[in-house]
């Protein structure tokens, strides 16, 4: 008897944590749906002419110039994972980050992914997937930037996560991998 | 719907790179980050964010922070950052005729912000969005196919990336800047993800010089057919550019990949000189720290003993990680001392790139 007044008790309380959840993602979801205003629409204004539009779209271009930055050549010790990639998103970007490292010449071999790093944060090392091998790899740092402010349904699916900020963007760099005798030898030397 | 009589109203946004209409996403632009998420670089102690009060102008918030290396280790960087400034979203407006205009010139541009050195466009890949096809432009195009020039011009910045000054190259800039570029066409990069990007057609028109140079992306015009099924009220995305770009000129990135010459001694048909061939001197190899550089030598023994003029080269050779890589060599010469040397490029022998004056190792077998 005491154990399944145990079992509903615990039951009961689920529901109740479960009731909260949902009420408060219901609230959080009617705020953020009841900031905008309804009558609002996207786009231009009726009348706005051409030039008024072209003089807009020049405007747009400087909020959608993302800034990227990573250590243009890297270098590790054979069976190592640990590399200095110095990933920086710059103060001066409008957009969090996130940043994708693959093999060039085989782009499903994901070394890194990062979560988003905001403007004016940096990784200064990150731990790849796998180590590498002995010689120079030919590495793709992508970086695809996101909207700073979350939405109820992002354009990646996501319930309240951050839509895109325009295009990816990415840099080419090398990981230099050094033998690890050589590392000794030169060690020893 | 749209309404061909009124061509101010005509004017809709087709946007190329932005991932959805945007509207509520663009705030006062003057706001760089959020002043509720503390970040790297700005300062933890309100304390210290000195305010400048004026009467009627703003205040002024100054941040210090303390630089890391200073503080942690006496390790300096062994390399710079690639830094560049690349446009991730542009728009254009059509006109009643589907005629696409995008920003004026030299408003659309790549800033190089690396401290030394250019950099240059390496890959471009172009995707199709919603139910629009970025191809060549044609007379045949149908509804839903979009087309797009531009054309790059190399340039100065200044220290914001705001200006842009046409063919201004600066001291020690790479030999072959030039100003303008050919026009080119978008749609010869369609159905590329960014994985699977390709060089520019006209490599060179495409470097960013050093110390804030710049590369604009001017004409940016196109044409879209099918323009009637297009909302004048929203943004209508129809296409996202990829671009990859890389340290260096693209001449450089082109040396890096140079043919070499690698050089055996005869004698016991090892490596005794690696050396690049005249000109290029962008590598050094070297095998002497190496177990088993040559697997068996024999072959080429008795080959270059036999006086043979041309032999058959090397159908393979071992990688650092001891792997046999299957590999027909360019060719294999003899010189009259009785040497031999091997002709290939720094790709062919599992090389991404060589860089001058780098040592790295090739481990050689002969069959």
């Amino acid at each position: 008897m005491a154990g399944k007044h145990k079992g509903s008790k615990k039951t009961r309380l689920l529901w109740v944590v479960l009731a909260m959840v949902v009420v408060l993602l219901v609230v959080c979801t009617s705020l953020m749906l009841s900031w905008g205003d309804p009558r609002a629409k996207k786009g231009y204004y009726e009348g706005k002419s051409k030039e008024e539009i072209q003089a807009d779209l020049d405007e747009q271009v400087d909020w959608y110039a993302m800034e990227i930055s990573v250590a243009s050549a890297m270098e590790i010790t054979e069976g190592e994972t640990k590399v200095e990639a110095r990933i920086e998103n710059v103060e001066n970007n409008h957009c969090d980050q996130k940043v994708r490292m693959y093999l060039t010449n085989d782009p499903s071999d994901v070394l890194f992914q990062s979560g988003a790093i905001a403007p004016g944060e940096y990784l200064q090392y990150v731990d790849l997937s796998h180590p590498l091998p002995v010689g120079n790899n030919q590495v793709t740092v992508e970086f695809q930037g996101y909207e700073r402010q979350p939405t109820v349904l992002s354009d990646e699916g996501a319930f309240l996560g951050h839509d895109r900020f325009g295009a990816s963007a990415a840099a080419e760099v090398t990981i230099s991998v050094r033998p690890a005798n050589v590392a000794y030898a030169e060690e020893q030397a | 719907m749209f309404h061909r009589g009124r061509v101010a109203q005509a004017a809709v946004a087709a946007g190329l790179g932005i991932a959805m209409a945007f509207g509520p996403v663009i705030p006062a632009m003057a706001d760089t980050g959020n002043a509720d998420t503390p970040v790297v670089g700005e300062s933890a102690n309100p304390e210290y964010d000195n305010q400048t009060a004026g009467e009627s102008t703003g205040d002024t918030k100054l941040y210090v922070i303390g630089k890391q290396d200073d503080l942690t280790t006496s390790e300096g960087s062994k390399t710079e950052n690639i830094k560049v400034s690349i446009p991730v979203a542009i728009h254009y407006v059509a006109d009643s005729q589907g005629n696409l205009t995008g920003p004026t010139n030299n408003t659309v541009k790549f800033v190089n912000h690396t401290v030394n050195g250019a950099v240059h466009v390496s890959k471009i890949a172009v995707q199709d969005a919603g139910s629009a096809h970025v191809v060549e432009d044609s007379n045949s195009m149908t509804n839903d196919q979009v087309s797009f020039f531009v054309q790059p011009v190399q340039g100065q910045s200044d220290e914001s990336g705001d200006a842009f000054t046409a063919g201004t190259a600066t001291e020690g800039n790479d030999t072959d800047f030039v100003k303008t570029g050919t026009k080119d066409q978008l749609g010869k990069y369609a159905s590329k993800t960014h994985d699977a990007a390709v060089n520019p057609t006209n490599k060179n028109d495409w470097n960013i010089a050093q110390k804030h140079g710049a590369l604009a992306l001017n004409n940016l015009t196109g044409r879209i057919g099918g323009f009637g099924q297009i909302s004048p009220s929203t943004d209508y995305q129809v296409g996202t550019v990829h671009w990859t770009v890389r340290a260096g000129t693209r001449a450089q990135a082109d040396v890096k990949d140079a043919t070499v010459s690698i050089h055996f001694n005869a004698n016991d048909g090892t490596n005794a000189n690696c050396v690049p061939i005249a000109d290029q001197n962008v590598v050094v190899l070297q095998t002497s720290q190496l177990p088993e550089k040559v697997a068996d030598s024999s072959a080429m023994n008795t080959a270059l003993s036999a006086g043979a003029a041309d032999v058959t080269p090397p159908k393979s050779y071992t990688d650092a990680n001891g792997n046999v890589v299957s590999k027909t060599f360019v060719g294999w010469t003899r010189s009259a001392d009785g040497s031999g040397a091997l002709v290939t490029k720094i790709s062919d022998l599992g090389q991404a790139e060589a860089i001058a004056g780098e040592v790295f190792e090739l481990y050689a077998k002969y069959e």
